[in-house]
């Protein structure tokens, strides 16, 4: 005869599973599974039941990633300033920053310390000040992509440079360099690092007491902005001013007021014909780009920001400068794919690929550009011509669109090297390769372009291919991007030999076992121009799948 | 440094400028690592007395060791990732505003739980609906080699798992959360009857009847196992 269990049974069986029962109570609930299946049962299915939800939950999280590191200063600040919200002071002290990270990733500052300043009056208010207070819209500082123009949501937490002292402000004249954590450990720089002799800088850090009240306002105001030119978006990649150029000229400009006199000045007259240097190099790209990406830009208030990796590679540039790495500019960072009505979404995003600021005229750029009306994007070819792919692709390409961008280091002129970056960290990376002639630049930055914007379309087809799981999809998508970096790094190969059998020269050789045939590489490329499937990704299909016509 | 006539420089950060420190470091910071390993060893009390004397590392660490137990939470309530990460730094945030207040009579996973199960309530009651989990949650990415290699079995965890979000998120809000820091937290019924204010034989019962709504919604997939 079956046995009904009770409410009172079960909740003894539940208690007993979790070993939450008294002496009597266990003894009850052995005597209950020693006469009654029905118990067993019900503790056995318990069992089941836990299983199953420690199965669902190391899933949820599985490929979730927080999208800043929540740190204890982060934290510390993001409290200062609700407490400040809420009434105190906008610079409430809450607890001193001790022991603050100063690894080598830049780390968020989120100590809340006394603001800093040259002067007791405080000149009249910089964009920068004028800081919206976010709400608690992440670490890494909220981007929006309001029609096509990402705009940064800037409070004082998100600065990275340090209140900037009258060393700082000298440094930066002579060496184009900012400290960005208070330890002053790690700076971004321009220019050549540490070439200046320290004599100088006290020297003009002596004469500065001969400046008058407007001259020391104005190394003030000049070191708000400073302080505001570099906010940090993730861990290893900053936004930093685009007119960063022009600054250390205003710096620059501003200190021979100072009337400095033997090494300081001609140390000086020397940072100046760099920095113009500089300026020319970096702002006549940064121009360029601008004026192709205005929408694509980081923007915050009137001030346009361009986003630059921290220098974390290891190896030595060649050359003697260790440039900026200016260069990545990318598009809509969060979920990369949204198809209705499915509601896919991938939690890992797709690999961007920052596109490269080279010194050399680039080619047209092709992008895809965020719908706001939610119909498919357009191609928008900068040089004119319109790709027919995008006419026949307008019904499929996704609604919500994502960048690709590849980002392009520069060393001392002729090095090279080519970093594929996944949300913004490198996934992969080529040797450094010997350019010997900007058109080598350009070459390399037009094939770039056709190779991505064929990326993006093989992506956009996977991902409305309603007739494949998303399981399928996904995979395939990563399979696409590991092709594509093999792509990439047989077209750098070929270029290398290419260029190496018309110098004769010894150039870097590429890693072991890639091919060398140039032919064959040519007509990948040829094939990448082909905004069709490319067929080098034909391993992406499965073997259950039926990839004809798709791919 | 010496300030400059006139002007007014407080520069609390000068004495610690090292001109030699220029380039950019790639390496360790030695220091930190010394810290965090120290840190790693201690409590979660005395990790709570560090960070209240200024150590944000010690709250750091604390981070560390609930940031994800956090998430996993407010996930499994909400449904909704974009809006967990949000709501975790909520929680740690408000913590760490009321460390002061932390009195140590309960644990601190305790007391971060109770934050966190209070602002998962505060943001059902906002919303009135409960979220479903999205499609997206039956797979991960990162299983992409597990996808190329018995396919069939992932489909099948997939769906056992989709299975579970969905019988979870029809309970109601309080028993899915009470059940998921059973099941997954593995809090005692002492200390979920602190997070949720109520007796321990309050807990006892609405564990037995989550688990039993759970079982019969389950069943198949048992019958399958």
């Amino acid at each position: 005869m079956s046995y009904i269990l009770s409410e009172q049974d079960k909740s003894l069986l539940s208690a007993f599973y979790d070993g939450e029962t008294t002496a009597a109570e266990t003894a009850a609930v052995r005597s209950l599974l020693e006469r009654s299946p029905e118990a067993r049962a019900w503790l056995r299915d318990a069992g089941a039941v836990r299983a199953m939800s420690v199965e669902a939950a190391s899933v949820s999280l599985a490929g979730v990633v927080l999208s800043g590191k929540l740190t204890g200063a982060a934290v510390a600040a993001a409290a200062a300033k609700q407490g400040a919200l809420s009434g105190g002071g906008f610079f409430a002290t809450a607890r001193s920053p001790l022991g603050l990270t100063g690894a080598a990733a830049i780390l968020l500052i989120g100590a809340i310390v006394a603001f800093q300043s040259f002067s007791a009056d405080s000149p009249t208010s910089t964009p920068h000040e004028q800081l919206a207070v976010s709400t608690s819209q992440g670490i890494d500082g909220s981007l929006d992509a309001v029609n096509g123009v990402t705009t940064l949501s800037m409070d004082e937490a998100s600065a990275v440079v340090p209140p900037i002292t009258l060393h700082d402000l000298v440094s930066f004249a002579m060496e184009g360099s900012l400290p960005v954590n208070s330890e002053r450990t790690q700076y971004v720089g321009m220019g050549d690092q540490g070439s200046r002799e320290a004599e100088s800088i006290r020297d003009i850090e002596a004469r500065i007491a001969t400046l008058d009240q407007p001259g020391i306002k104005a190394l003030d105001s000049l070191a708000k902005l400073l302080r505001g030119s570099i906010v940090q978006v993730k861990e290893n990649t900053c936004a930093v001013r685009s007119d960063l150029p022009e600054l250390r000229m205003s710096v620059i400009n501003k200190l021979e007021r100072a009337q400095l006199t033997g090494k300081a000045r001609t140390e000086l007259v020397a940072a100046r014909k760099e920095a113009e240097a500089d300026r020319r190099q970096i702002s006549t790209s940064l121009d360029d780009e601008i004026g192709k990406m205005k929408g694509q830009l980081l923007t915050a208030g009137r001030e346009a920001y361009v986003l630059i990796e921290t220098n974390k590679i290891d190896e030595k540039p060649t050359g003697d400068r260790n440039y900026v790495a200016v260069l990545n500019v990318v598009g809509p960072r969060n979920r990369i794919i949204t198809v209705d009505p499915d509601q896919i979404r991938f939690s890992k995003p797709n690999p961007t690929i920052a596109v490269a600021l080279a010194s050399a005229e680039t080619t047209g750029r092709s992008s895809l550009k965020k719908s706001d009306n939610g119909k498919a994007p357009s191609l928008n070819s900068s040089n004119g011509t319109e790709s027919n792919e995008g006419a026949r692709n307008e019904s499929s390409a996704p609604a919500d669109s994502y960048w690709m961008s590849i980002t392009v280091n520069l060393f001392s002129g002729p090095g090279m090297r080519v970093i594929v970056s996944d949300d913004l960290d490198t996934t992969w990376e080529s040797p450094s390769y010997i350019l010997r002639s900007e058109p080598q630049i350009v070459e390399i930055y037009s094939q770039l372009n056709v190779m991505t914007d064929s990326l993006n379309m093989h992506l956009g087809r996977i991902i409305t291919d309603k007739s494949k799981s998303p399981q399928i999809r996904a995979w395939r998508i990563i399979s696409a991007q590991d092709a594509f970096g093999r792509r990439l790094q047989r077209m750098l190969d070929s270029l290398d030999k290419a260029d190496a059998d018309s110098t004769q020269t010894p150039s870097v050789q590429p890693p072991a076992g890639q091919p060398q045939d140039a032919k064959k590489n040519e007509d990948l490329l040829d094939k990448a121009a082909d905004t069709s499937v490319p067929t080098d990704l034909e391993s992406t299909c499965m073997p259950w799948e039926d990839c004809t016509g798709i791919g | 440094m010496s300030a400059i006539p006139g002007s007014t420089v407080i520069s609390g950060d000068a004495g610690t400028y090292r001109p030699e420190a220029r380039i950019t470091q790639t390496g360790p910071n030695k220091k930190y690592e010394t810290d965090r390993r120290r840190l790693n060893q201690l409590d979660d009390s005395s990790l709570v007395a560090e960070a209240r004397e200024g150590n944000l590392l010690g709250f750091d660490e604390l981070i560390d060791r609930y940031r994800d137990k956090a998430l996993r939470l407010v996930t499994s309530t909400l449904g909704s990732r974009e809006d967990a990460e949000d709501i975790v730094q909520e929680v740690f945030i408000k913590v760490y505003r009321s460390l002061d207040r932390f009195r140590g009579e309960a644990s601190f996973s305790t007391y971060l739980y109770t934050v966190t199960v209070n602002r998962c309530r505060d943001e059902l009651r906002k919303s009135k609906i409960r979220k479903f989990f999205s499609f997206d949650d039956w797979f991960s990415t990162n299983d992409a080699t597990e996808l190329s290699e018995g396919n069939g079995q992932m489909l099948e965890r997939n769906e056992r798992v989709h299975a579970v979000r969905q019988a979870m998120s029809r309970l109601p809000a309080q028993t899915s959360m009470l059940l998921h820091l059973r099941e997954i937290e593995e809090l005692s019924y002492k200390e979920l009857a602190d997070v949720f204010s109520v007796e321990i034989g309050t807990i006892k019962s609405r564990l037995a009847r989550a688990r039993d709504r759970l079982r019969e919604e389950l069943l198949p997939f048992m019958q399958e196992g």
